[in-house]
């Protein structure tokens, strides 16, 4: 039997279209591409903690280690590391409306001081030896969609964004 | 809101998942199948709930999801293309006897799995005893033997 005849539409025992059962065979496969599409993403980091999502901002005395991609509800930690030759205390701003999707649930070391700035959260740490701090800021994200950030360091300020998946 | 909107997603991202697998990859649950589809239910939970375990999340959540349902019930009953769409239609897999080998192929069947219904269902023992197998709308496989 060749492959024309069987995909002609049969009307008995049941009525067949096989047009569309073609069409739906054809979505089934594109679905699968899809769905290992999907997977290889993922373990790149699109949604969050992969090589895609990893991401490093360099100031000239300060550097930050963060996922750009993150998805709603989940945590995520980054790393602040701030150096200051020589001086006792070292301090940073993370601002920008970022700051209204993720929640500041930790920091190790504790910061000495913590306030408010104009549209951002100002930390003050007591320096090593070497004028060196190195923080682990653990945050939960409540969130969607782009949000646009800055970190400044004395007069130093780079912004960057991340972007929050539902 | 929100509630609505996680119903939704979940309820669409689940039907286009269970479209992509076939309709055949759950419709005869194995053991494995089970624990996979008990995974699937907890995993849905939290995005369904989110931080909410609330009585009333958890009502509006089931509201939405039955209002969908009686939705697309409704859809398929006005068209028959919206019903094609979602439900699928039968496909003849054995004829008179007949394997009509590239639509088994396309349906991620082996002449054995039919086989083993035939025997299973009407004590059957070749493929020519088989007048029509059938792949319904639900992934199961009817079987008519020959006269």
């Amino acid at each position: 039997m060749d492959e024309h005849d069987e995909m002609r539409s049969r009307t008995y025992p049941v009525k067949e279209d096989m047009a569309f059962q073609r069409r739906m065979w054809t979505v089934e496969r594109v679905g699968r591409y899809g769905l290992c599409l999907l997977l290889l993403l993922t373990l790149a980091g699109l949604f969050s903690r992969g090589p895609l999502s990893w991401a490093t901002l360099e100031l000239t005395h300060a550097t930050l280690e963060y996922d750009r991609f993150l998805r709603n509800g989940s945590h995520t930690d980054v790393t602040l590391d701030l150096h200051a030759p020589g001086a006792t205390r070292t301090v940073a701003v993370l601002g920008g409306e970022a700051l209204d999707a993720i929640s500041l649930e930790s920091i190790q070391p504790q910061a000495e001081s913590m306030r408010t700035v104009r549209d951002g959260l100002e930390l003050t740490f007591r320096a090593d030896d070497t004028g060196h701090t190195r923080a682990h800021l653990s945050l939960g994200v409540n969130g969607l969609g782009l949000q646009r950030a800055y970190l400044r360091v004395g007069d130093d300020t780079v912004p960057f964004w991340i972007f929050i998946f539902p | 809101m929100d509630a609505v909107f996680r119903a939704t997603a979940i309820y669409l991202v689940l039907m286009i998942l269970f479209k992509v697998a076939g309709r055949r990859s759950l419709s005869d649950l194995t053991t494995f199948d089970l624990v996979l589809l008990m995974i699937i239910g907890e995993a849905t939970q939290q995005a369904l709930l989110g931080d909410d375990f609330s009585v009333t999340n958890s009502i509006l959540v089931i509201g939405t999801l039955i209002a969908i349902d009686i939705g697309f019930s409704l859809l398929k009953n006005r068209s028959a293309r919206i019903d094609r769409l979602i439900d699928g239609s039968p496909t003849i897999v054995i004829e008179n006897g007949r394997v009509l080998e590239t639509r088994l192929r396309r349906c991620r069947l082996r002449l054995d799995e039919i086989m083993e219904i035939a025997r299973e269902s009407q004590g059957l023992e070749t493929v020519q005893q088989i007048k029509f197998a059938i792949i319904e709308r639900n992934g199961k496989i009817s079987i008519i033997p020959s006269d």
